[in-house]
């Protein structure tokens, strides 16, 4: 089954600030669609808004007819959401926490049972599995946030900066499980500071830059309308932050006084 | 102290409320419309916290009042003192409670965690000093009502004097026994060994920590006690007394130049040991804090370690029940309102003579320790959820499940207090078996309807794009209050309702037991589905 999310002349407001400046932006099924921007620009409030998570000030976002607004409930059984800093219970183990998504969302115990082994083995958190979350590293708890978001084997699977704090090898492997996601016909949004992983990784790309989206497109596209080749410079372009080196010079004579 | 302790104190201080206000929207656009976002914020702390001293006068205005409308016999007991050990030893409880809530959501807010990087020296009295700020000095508005009233009608200027000095050694003291409860609950054991161990320490610490407080308990909460011992007491030994001493230290109606003497000096023993026992407490909660900031403890076995799936519901209860019980600063808060209500239920099984006793009276009696624990359990519970509240967030919880959850888990503390006390009573004679399970199955209804109402509040007061909950979510102790009062008049409703029924058809309450229990289960049922109702669809 194909579907697709839409934002429509989407705004989020905190207090007097906006966050995302009327946002429109289509992403299909079967795409791994990657989201870039600055510090601050809105990557996050755009990913929980999506998830239905947060609500938005004015626009919508539907996911097929369903209105994350309105329809949050039904939003939230089909979409998984990875966290930019996992917020996990602490006093809970990794084990306890998964039995509790597990059971919140009504997975078939058989086939949670097949999964949680499979990610906890991929991802090596085997011997981790029975202390409390507390206890654990950083990169750990991610992992634990990243498992419990793909349990349900959602339509939509957002990430929030997951590459953060993960080793080589669980970054390699979430990210051919990612590839593998899309290709089954879901969609994948996440967003990222590491120009590698969106380039690796992404179908399509959208950058935002104080609540607006600047450029949306793959990457072939975003490269034939730039005169630059590389992603990095791309961004750093579009989003007018080129001007390192002079930045860079000045520092340096700031800190020799 | 330096001008560097102040100011992180203070920064403590407002940092603890930001974090609960950043999501209110209003809030937020206020932060952002003002020049100076910083002074906003400052100016809005300051407003809540005349608040707070405001109603703390009122609450106290009003108790004091009581005494005095009641004419000559309530002017007697005020002259005698009661008021000055029913406001004083409140002030004391309120403060021992808030510092409680205050230092746990410094904990869990990770407020110090900044300040353990700084290269600076920290002071020992940083964080008693942000406690003084808000909490601590708002405190002292509960007993300068009585103390004026007490000037008004007899002249004794010394009174101010005296009760202001035994208002701070009370509310002092109550900061540094939450302080030394904290360290004491929280303080690291050795590691070898630790799962077996540390399951037995944490239960041996909990049995410390009953009995101080049920010592406490008895000796201060029963009024026959107070009223038995106060008048009992002779020579100078009264004057050194805490609390019963106060009516000869505060409310002393004709000073002589020897009681004012015997006063001063036992005022100058007491501030002096409040203020080492202050100093004590103030450096062992700080060095506690800037050690080990937000440690979990890992006192639990988990038993069956395998992959299981459980309904929704069970799920969210037995998760609930985890972070309470794994947790010692949220198991000991569960166990607040026993303390606190017990005596007072306790007292009136003690006062009735065993003739006048009965079913009616005995749920009564229950009825304020249900009243407590449906405000206290659905706000501690919710509190539990800290910045685990995102989880709840992202999955397909809705709030109905939420306070569906709260209140089963809350349910179930509740009978584990409320079912033994019913027990002792069958088995001492009052009840008759029948009468006890209806009780039971009363309270057990009147909790529910009286904490959906209270989980409602609290819900609806978070705001929608909060990721995080704390204590000042809610307003802090006003929110308390406010919640209390709630709940108060949601569970107090269909009994005072039937008693006025019976009074109405001129028949005594305690005639027929099972008749009073039965109206009110009638009208509790039918309130309750018609809350519940609408959202079970
Ligand atoms: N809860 C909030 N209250 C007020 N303002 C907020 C809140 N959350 C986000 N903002 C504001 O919204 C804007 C977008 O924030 P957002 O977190 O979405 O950025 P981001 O692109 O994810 O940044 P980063 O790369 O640092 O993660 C920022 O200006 C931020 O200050
Ligand atoms: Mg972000």
């Amino acid at each position: 089954m194909s579907f697709s999310i839409k934002a429509n002349n989407l705004t989020k407001e905190f207090g007097n600030s906006t966050a995302l400046d009327n946002i429109n932006l289509q992403i299909n099924s079967g795409q791994v669609f990657g989201i870039l921007g600055p510090n601050g620009s809105g990557k996050t409030t755009f990913l929980k808004i999506i998830a239905g998570v947060l609500e938005s000030t004015s626009g919508n976002v539907f996911i097929n007819e369903l209105n994350t607004n309105k329809d949050r409930d039904i939003v939230k059984k089909i979409v998984g959401y990875v966290p930019e800093t996992p917020t996990l219970y602490e006093s809970l183990t990794p084990r306890e926490f998964l039995n509790f998504v597990a059971s919140v969302r009504g997975i078939n115990e058989n086939k949670f049972k097949e999964r949680a082994e499979n990610f906890c083995n991929a991802f090596g958190l085997k011997d981790n599995l029975d202390e409390p979350i507390g206890s654990l590293s950083f990169g750990t708890k991610q992992k634990v946030a990243v498992i419990g978001a793909m349990l349900h084997d959602p339509e939509v699977l957002v990430l929030d900066e997951a590459m953060n704090g993960l080793d080589p090898k669980s970054s390699k492997i979430l990210k051919t499980l990612l590839k593998d996601f899309a290709s089954r016909g879901r969609c994948v949004i996440f967003s990222t500071h590491i120009m590698e992983v969106a380039e690796d990784l992404c179908d399509r790309l959208a950058i935002l830059y104080k609540g607006k989206i600047i450029t949306e497109g793959t990457l072939e596209d975003l490269k034939s309308g730039s005169k630059e080749q590389n992603l990095e410079d791309i961004f750093l372009g579009v989003t007018g932050q080129n001007q390192i080196s002079e930045i860079v010079e000045n520092l340096k004579e700031a800190m020799k006084s | 102290m330096k001008k560097l302790d102040f100011f992180l104190s203070k920064r403590l201080m407002i940092e603890q409320r930001y974090q609960a206000l950043k999501s209110n929207q209003t809030f937020l656009r206020n932060v952002q419309k003002s020049k100076n976002p910083g002074e906003y914020v400052e100016k809005f702390v300051l407003r809540s916290y005349y608040g707070i001293c405001f109603f703390f006068t009122l609450f106290s205005l009003l108790i004091s009042a009581e005494y005095l409308i009641d004419g000559a016999t309530g002017f007697k007991s005020f002259t005698e003192g009661q008021i000055g050990f029913v406001i004083f030893l409140y002030a004391l409880v309120v403060s021992a409670s808030s510092s409680f809530f205050f230092l746990s959501s410094l904990n869990s807010e990770r407020l110090i965690e900044p300040l353990t990087i700084m290269p600076v020296e920290i002071s020992p009295f940083m964080i008693s000093i942000s406690w003084f700020m808000f909490t601590g000095s708002a405190t002292f508005f509960i007993i300068f009502p009585p103390l004026i009233i007490s000037v008004f009608f007899f002249h004794n200027f010394l009174s101010i004097l005296f009760g202001f000095l035994w208002g701070g050694i009370l509310i002092f003291t109550g900061f540094s026994i939450s302080s030394l409860i904290y360290v004491f609950l929280n303080s690291r054991k050795s590691t070898s060994g630790r799962k077996v161990r540390s399951g037995l320490t944490n239960a041996l610490k909990l049995l410390a920590f009953i009995a101080v407080f049920s010592i406490f308990d008895l000796s201060l909460y029963f009024p026959q006690f107070v009223t038995y011992i106060s008048p009992n007491l002779y020579g100078t030994v009264k004057y050194f007394i805490p609390l019963l001493g106060l009516r000869y230290i505060v409310f002393n109606t004709n000073p002589t130049f020897q009681t004012i003497l015997y006063s001063s000096i036992s005022t100058g023993i007491y501030v002096l040991l409040a203020f080492f026992l202050f100093v004590y407490s103030s450096s062992s909660i700080t060095k506690l804090m800037m050690e080990k900031v937000n440690v979990t403890k890992s006192t639990f076995e988990s038993a069956k370690k395998t992959f299981k799936t459980k309904s929704k519901r069970t799920a969210l209860v037995e998760k609930d029940i985890k972070i309470v019980t794994r947790k010692m600063q949220n198991l000991t808060l569960m166990l607040l309102p026993l303390f606190f209500t017990l005596p007072t239920v306790f007292s009136i099984y003690a006062t009735g003579s065993i003739g006048t006793l009965n079913a009616s009276s005995a749920y009564l009696g229950l009825l304020s320790l249900l009243i407590i624990s449906a405000s206290f359990y659905s706000m501690q519970l919710i509190i539990s959820e800290g910045d685990g509240l995102e989880n709840l967030r992202i999955l397909p919880v809705t709030n109905w499940d939420i306070i569906k959850s709260k209140l089963t888990t809350g349910l179930i503390i509740f009978s584990l207090f409320s079912i033994p006390i019913i027990f002792i009573l069958v088995g001492i004679g009052i009840l008759r078996i029948t009468l006890d399970i209806l009780i039971e199955i009363d309270l057990a209804v009147g909790y529910i309807f009286a904490s959906i109402i209270s989980l409602r509040w609290l819900m609806k007061k978070i705001p929608k794009d909060a990721m995080t909950v704390n204590f000042y979510s809610f307003n802090g102790s006003l929110g308390i209050i406010f919640l209390f009062a709630v709940t108060a008049i949601s569970a107090g409703i269909f009994p005072i309702m039937v008693i006025l029924i019976y009074t109405f058809l001129a028949s005594s309450i305690f005639a027929n037991s099972f008749e009073f229990l039965m109206l009110i289960f009638i009208f509790n049922i039918i309130a309750l589905y018609l809350l519940t109702s609408r959202y079970e669809r």
